[in-house]
């Protein structure tokens, strides 16, 4: 498992019914491609987060599936209408078998 | 240092091995057609219905800021033809993503033609072409 590893969500506290909130994540991963050598000249194992799964209250928002083309420290922005009350929950799935987890309630009026 | 027939043959040569080297080592990547084919499968293709927003040039290709906006997609699909692994990213939508936009950072090789697809829930597909001009290559 890496180490060190830190998840950041963004997202409003509240929301009227209906609305179209966004949310924006990040977590903390090297993403190592497999395609860089170390200074020996050997392939660096890859080492990626592949998965990011979004639910809402066990509903999906978005599945994502990542390859080693995303960037260091894999950035997501999307959104979501809102009908009621509930629990975001995040989970980033990593190569080593890891996964990551956060989550984020919102309250809808 | 004074640019010879001799030095550019020795540089060329050293740049090939270079390249040779890993690319032997790695498994076969599906190249970029085959990973295009593999998403439109024999659905009918449409231009309109999706937008692409990078930028026109950067210099950096470590971390390059892209926005795929389909609206009613269920699936998308981003592919860099000059990176070593042409599918870069794919996004299932839910019931609750109304809007269809994502936007995410991507590495990129060096300048190239980056495509979106997106599958449509009438079968369609979608796709978006926009160059990009990269100064310095991420996929190192």
């Amino acid at each position: 498992m890496a180490t060190g590893v830190k998840t950041r969500i963004k997202l409003p506290d509240t929301a009227g019914a209906g609305d179209v909130i966004t949310i924006k994540t990040q977590i903390t991963h090297q993403m190592e491609t497999g395609h860089r050598l170390d200074s020996a000249g050997v392939p660096l194992p890859r080492s990626i987060i592949h998965r990011l799964h979004c639910t809402f209250d066990g509903e999906t928002v978005v599945d994502v599936d990542l390859r080693p083309g995303i960037s260091t420290n894999p950035f997501f922005e999307f959104d979501a209408q809102v009908t009621r009350s509930g629990v975001f929950q995040f989970a980033w799935h990593d190569d080593d078998g890891a996964v990551y987890t956060a989550a984020k309630a919102i309250s809808v009026t | 240092m004074r640019l010879t027939r001799r030095t550019m043959m020795t540089t060329a040569c050293a740049t090939w091995a270079g390249i040779g080297l890993p690319a032997r080592a790695q498994p076969a990547e599906p190249d970029a057609d085959e990973v295009i084919a593999a998403f439109i499968g024999d659905a009918p293709v449409r231009s309109d219905g999706i937008t692409l927003d990078l930028p026109e040039s950067v210099e950096d290709g470590y971390r390059v800021r892209v926005e795929v906006d389909a609206p009613g997609a269920e699936e998308v699909l981003l592919i860099a033809p000059a990176n070593p692994v042409k599918a870069v990213v794919s996004v299932q939508f839910g019931a609750m993503a109304v809007t269809h936009r994502v936007v995410t950072r991507i590495r990129l090789a060096g300048p190239q033609q980056v495509v979106a697809l997106a599958r449509m829930p009438d079968g369609t597909v979608c796709r978006k072409t926009q160059h990009i001009d990269v100064l310095i290559g991420g996929c190192g």
